[in-house]
Order: C-alpha cells, then structure tokens, then sequence
C-alpha cells in the first residue's frame, strides 16, 4: 500500500522536505523535488571528482541480465533441456489444433452397423463418434491409428486425451501455485495460526497419500459432480482433488524459502525505507521465490499427469464418450489380447508426454536453481 | 524531556538539541522450549540503555561480537520492538506510535547495513533500490525520481549509468555506496550505521568511511556509527559509547575516552587496538582479557563486566555499578565502574 492513500500523504511529503524547509543558507541541503536545488549538499565540483575517483569499474553504460534473463539464457542453452521443451510444446499444439484440421480431413464415407449412413470427417474423426460398421480397425489412411472397440478414431481420442491431462495439470498447477504460495508466504511471513494450521495439513496429507485421497474423492463424489456440471465435472473433480493434495506441498516449500527470505537485510531495508508488509511480500518475498515455484510446479506437472491417468484408468476420472489417456487404457485392456495396438498408442503418448516433462522439469532444474551459476 | 506539545504562543516546538532519546530501552528475545513452546529463558540483548544523541553528532557504538550493539540500533529504528523503555526521535514518541505514522517517521531515520550483499535485493535493479523509499513517499513523477536517483548515485560517488544494472555486478563497496545512496534518498534527520565498512576489504573502507564522514556534514546528518573496535571510528566520532553485554559500560566525548578511559572494559579494547599515536603506541600495554563473553541469557549478576575484570571486588558481584560521572574527569564522560580509571 502506497502512502497517497492517507489524508497525510502531503505529511509524508513534508516530512521528507521537512530538512529542505530550514531557513536555506546557499550551503543548505538539497531539498526535494527541486532539481535546479539538488547540488546544493554537495558541490558540483565535489560531484565530478566523486563519479572520477571512485567508479572506474562501473562506468559503462549498460543494462544487465537480470535473475530471470539469466536463468532463461542457461535453459536456452541446455540442448536436451530445449529438445523436450520443443517436444512437449508440439504435443500441446497438435493435440489443440490437431482436431480442427483432422475433422476437415477425409472423404466422404458410409457408415453405422448397417453402414448406410453417409459421413464427412467432421463425424468419424470425432472423438465421440461411433463407427459399428468399424470396430477395432487396423490401421488405414482413413484410421491411421485404427479404431477402438466401437469404432471411435483413435488419434481424434488421443489428442483429446492429451487435452485432458493438459488441462488437468493446468487446472492442478493453478491450485498447486495460488494456494502453495499464498499460504506459504503469509505463514512465513506472519507465522502464527496459519503456519500451525499448514504444518497439520501438510502432515495429514503426508500421512494420506495424494493420490489416494484423489481416486476416494473421484469415486465418492464424481456422480455428483457428473450430474452437475455434465461431462467436465469428473475432470473438474478429479483436478480439486489433486490440487488439495498437492499445494500443501508446495506451500511447505514456499514457507521455507519465505523464513530464509526475511531474514535478510534487503527485508529490513525495505522496512526501514518505509514499506508495508505488502509491499515488501509482494515486491521482495514473491518475486525471490520465483525460482523454487517454477522448479516444484514444473515436476509437479509430471505427477499430475500420471495421476489424473491412474484415475481414469480405475474409471474413476473422465467417463465415455469423453476421453483420456488413462481411459483409453483401460477401454483396450478388455482387448489386448487381440488388438494390442489399441493399448499401446495410449500408453506411448503418456510415456512421451511424462518423459518429456520430467526431462524438461530436469533442464528448468538447473536452470532456475539458485546454486546452479554458470 | 521537555514537553513535546507546542507551548501557546511559540511558532514551533523548541528544537531541542536532542535527536534520539533512549531511555531504559530493553530488547529480551524470548527463547522458547518446553513442551507447547513456552518461553523458557530470553536472550537479553540489550539489557536497559540510556543514551541521548544529539543533533549533528556522530556516536560511535563499540563493543565485542554480541554484545548487542545491533539490536539496539534496531530498536532505536523500531524495526524490532523494545521490550522496554522508550525512544523518542525529534520530539516523538516512537515506541507507541501507530504503524502508518511510523512508517511516515522512517522518512527521516535510516539505516546503511553490515553486509552489502545480503542488503541488496537480487532482482532489483540500482534504480529499483533507489527509487523504493521514493516510491514510498510519493517523491514525485518519473522524470523527477529519475532525476533524484541519478543525483544521488553521484553523490555517493557512482556514475548514473548504472542505473539498469543489478547489484550482483558490483563489488562490496559499491554495493555499499548504492546502500548509503537508499538511506540518503528521503533526506533523513539520523542514520544508523552498523558497521558499514568491516564487511569490505580494507583498501576500500577507508573510501566508504570517507564517504559517510562528507556526507555527514554535507546533509546536516547524524550518526550512530556501530563498531566493534575503537579505532575505526576514532577520526569520525564526537562521542563514543563503548557496549558490553546489554549495557553501556562508558560513554563521553571521543577524545576523552580515549585519552582517559575509565572503565577497565574500555581500557582493555583501546590497549588492544592498534593506537595511531605513536608515543601512546610506545608505553600502551597490551590487557588480554581472559575467559569467555558471558551468555546473555544468564548475565552475571551486579556488573556483567566482573568475570573478566581484573579489580573485581565483592561490590562487582552484587551492585549494577550506576552510570555516572567520575572524579576527575568532563562531567559529560559518564562510566559504569566501582572502580573507574587506570
Ligand atoms: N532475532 C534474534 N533472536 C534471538 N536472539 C538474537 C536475535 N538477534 C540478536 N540476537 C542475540 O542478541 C545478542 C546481541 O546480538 P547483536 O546482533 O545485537 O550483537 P552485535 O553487538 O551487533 O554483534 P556483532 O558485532 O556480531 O554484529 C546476541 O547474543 C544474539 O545472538
Ligand atoms: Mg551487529
């Protein structure tokens, strides 16, 4: 909070001229807001052989990288790192504008158990839409990756798998960071009720596993949230209940990071400038934890991903027609025998997504971690 | 003190030579243990200190490692809160007074800090750092503050093209003159400085403490200047109190402290610090102190001084030893001994 607010705010401006208001002798002190006035302390002279003498060193004109451009420059420079980064960058793009161009491609075909009915692409590569006359297909142009057991594209399901996880890591890291670090500043910072109220939390949920504490709520709580909200209310669902059982986690972390913060001099020199609380925590505490969030939140990604598959994969998370990796999984397991393709293409994309992750979790890692300087 | 209230009739408040009155100031940190965390003993840092400094002054502070010099320059600021006691800045009460009012009294009480690298906030830039307390105190537009962080740069001798540079690119005395520069940026009344220059390599403290020595009477300001050895702050201070566990042991104009120390703890320091003098370097005998710094937390009873004093006496075990005057010396050089002189 700025001082302007207060009806003193020209109290604080007078206080600040107060030593410029004394009967000024030509000698006087520089008084603020005068800029004509400034060199009156200190002789221009005075001035001139002060920036001769004693700044040699520093006297290039320059900006420097600051934290962030340098973190950023090593990760660029990490080959591996930028490969998975590249890598998981394409997933997410194919899987969003994947459909739109793979509706629009195809000719047009007959279709349905009696297969008289007449389809465009907009239909059979639609995740949803069911093929009889084409159950568990090889692979063909028109199906480069087959079809399922009724029918459905099975790269169409994929990318909107893919979609899923990503949204569900999205929705979980958003959980994940605004409570992780909301709480685990102010409990840093402030201590007190807040900070027992997170140790008790944070042990509950060491005790209680995330993810089993996901698949209860997903299995308690799903028809409800089905009923409610339709479709997206198990991937709703299913992304609270990770998001609770992660930030805890995260918050413990910030909380760390937050007491060795005010423990530095920038801290009370902020005070001692005349910063609020708020300002200080968002202007020194946050900013400095930028780092350690961005290195927790980027593996987080992988445990939620592989989460909200394990979910789905009890059929406990996203529900058919709707798709996701951890559904597919378990739609072709019935069929694995016979159509193994069907469980592979699933099971390879989370493989690649997860490891593409974790790999560029690894790279953001060395990147981002304060003692890694290069 | 004088009543602070303005009197009927008079256009302002007295200006009394008096800038920071401290009076019984305590500073205990509770050490907490047991089973539901209670307090179990205190750390008591600052142990009741009475010290006036007045305006334009510069007070050397000095004393060993812990012995709370600090924390009393802390709370002098109020950036911890006393456990006792009171200190009045410039005719205002600061113990008791509301946040938003003290924030607003920051304006004319600063701080430059120990260590210039943890002092430094690492994403900020020169200009952030400077431009905080401006931000603060609604300085003015961009161009002014720009202006204003430029001039000051100059003043504590950098040149103003580093404004977009980050502190992690300077060495310690420079990251030092962005310090001072902060402290100066409001125009404050009073600085606090705890031991600006002993974190820097000796070659350029002599620079900073030259620096501080200018801008002091370039800006009207007063010092209290933190030491842990009298020499450093000999050619800077016009009075010295020397601090031991918690207390003032002797305090008095510099030149008389040094010249006739009367509490056996000061003679001790100045005997071991290396005398510019070279007549009293002659005859100066070194008094190597023996035993430990006693612990805060369980100070000796009477004067804290009397474990390692070599005139201890029966008295020195039981009786605080008042800060007063002694025979024979200025009325304003005051020690804490039974047994004062040489
Ligand atoms: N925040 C704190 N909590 C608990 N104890 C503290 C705290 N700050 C200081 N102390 C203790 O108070 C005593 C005085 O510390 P202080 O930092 O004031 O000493 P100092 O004279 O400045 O020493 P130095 O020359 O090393 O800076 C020490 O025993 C220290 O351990
Ligand atoms: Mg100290």
């Amino acid at each position: 909070m700025k001082i302007e607010e207060t009806p003193d705010n020209f109290q604080a401006l007078d206080t600040v001229g107060a030593v410029g208001n004394q009967p000024s002798t030509p000698e006087g002190i520089a008084a603020l807001g005068g800029t004509e006035q400034q060199t009156a302390g200190v002789t221009q002279a005075e001035l001139d052989r002060r920036a001769e003498t004693e700044t040699r060193e520093a006297t290039t004109e320059g900006q420097s990288l600051s934290p962030l451009q340098a973190s950023m420059r090593r990760l660029g420079r990490d080959r591996r790192a930028m490969f998975f980064m590249a890598l998981v960058l394409i997933l997410i793009v194919v899987s969003y504008v994947g459909p739109l161009v793979w509706t629009r491609v195809g000719p047009t075909i007959l279709t349905g158990a009696a297969g008289l009915d007449k389809s465009g692409p907009a239909s059979y590569h639609n995740y949803v839409f069911e093929d009889l006359s084409r159950q568990n297909a090889n692979s063909s142009s028109l199906h480069p990756f087959g079809t399922d057991a009724i029918g459905r594209d099975i790269l169409a399901r994929i990318m909107a798998g893919v979609n899923v996880s990503i949204e569900v890591a999205l929705l979980v890291e958003i959980m994940d960071i605004g409570l992780g670090v909301t709480i685990g500043t102010l409990a840093g910072y402030y201590g007190g009720w807040l900070a027992t109220f997170l140790d008790r939390f944070t042990d509950l949920m060491f005790a209680f596993p995330g993810l089993l504490f996901a698949i209860l709520a997903a299995a308690t709580l799903g028809p409800v949230f089905q009923s409610r909200l339709g479709l997206p209310g198990r991937l709703i669902l299913v992304s609270m209940a990770l998001g609770i059982s992660v930030w805890p986690f995260m918050a413990r972390l910030v909380r760390g990071q937050t007491l060795q913060l005010r423990e530095q001099q920038f801290i009370e020199a902020s005070r001692t400038v005349g910063s609020s609380n708020r300002h200080i925590i968002m202007s020194h505490i946050v900013p400095n934890l930028f780092n350690i969030v961005i290195v927790a939140a980027t593996l987080d990604v992988v445990n939620t991903i592989v989460s909200e598959a394990v979910i789905s994969l009890l059929g406990l998370g996203v529900q058919t027609p709707g798709s996701s990796l951890g559904l597919m999984i378990n739609d072709a397991a019935a069929v694995i025998a016979v159509y193994p393709w069907e469980v592979v293409w699933p099971t390879a994309v989370l493989a690649i997504l997860v490891l593409a992750f974790s790999f560029m979790g690894d790279g953001v890692q060395d990147a981002f971690n304060p003692r890694t300087k290069d | 003190m004088a009543t602070t209230m303005p009197q009927p009739g008079a256009a302002a408040p007295a200006q009394n030579d008096v800038l920071v009155d401290i009076r019984g100031l305590k500073v205990h940190f509770p050490i907490r243990g047991g089973l539901i965390g209670q307090t179990v003993a205190a750390v008591k840092a600052v142990d009741g200190v009475d010290l006036q400094i007045k305006r334009g002054e510069v007070l050397g502070l000095v004393g060993e490692s812990g012995c709370g010099k600090s924390t009393l320059g802390r709370a002098v600021l109020q950036l911890i809160k006393p456990t006792a006691g009171t200190v009045t800045f410039d005719g205002e009460e600061l113990t008791t007074m509301g946040t938003n009012h003290l924030r607003r009294k920051r304006a004319d009480m600063q701080m430059v800090f120990q260590d210039p690298y943890s002092s430094l906030d690492p994403r900020f830039t020169v200009g952030n750092v400077i431009n905080e307390p401006l931000g603060n105190f609604n300085y003015g537009n961009r161009a002014q503050t720009d202006e204003r962080i430029r001039y000051l740069l100059r003043v504590v001798g950098m040149s103003p093209n580093i404004l977009n540079r980050y502190a992690h690119e300077f060495s310690g005395g420079q990251r030092q003159r962005i310090g001072i520069a902060r402290a100066l940026a409001l125009n404050p009344k009073f600085i606090v400085a705890d031991e600006p220059i002993s974190a820097l390599d000796v070659s350029i403290q002599a620079q900073v403490l030259n620096l501080l020595a200018d801008l002091q009477s370039e800006f009207n300001l007063t010092y209290m200047f933190i030491a842990h050895n009298l020499s450093a702050i000999k050619h800077l201070s016009t009075r010295v109190a020397v601090m031991y566990l918690g207390h003032i042991a002797e305090i008095g104009p510099a030149d008389e402290v040094y010249a006739n120390p009367q509490h056996p703890y000061t003679i001790a320091l100045l005997s071991a610090s290396p005398y510019p003098d070279p007549d009293m370097e002659k005859t100066r005998k070194r008094i190597i102190l023996t035993g430990d710094v006693p612990s805060p937390v369980n100070p000796p009873s009477g004067c804290p001084f009397h474990t390692r004093c070599w005139k201890a006496q029966a008295i020195c075990r039981e009786q605080y030893p008042p800060l007063e005057s002694k025979p024979g010396t200025n009325v304003a050089h005051l020690a804490a001994c039974h047994f004062p002189g040489q």
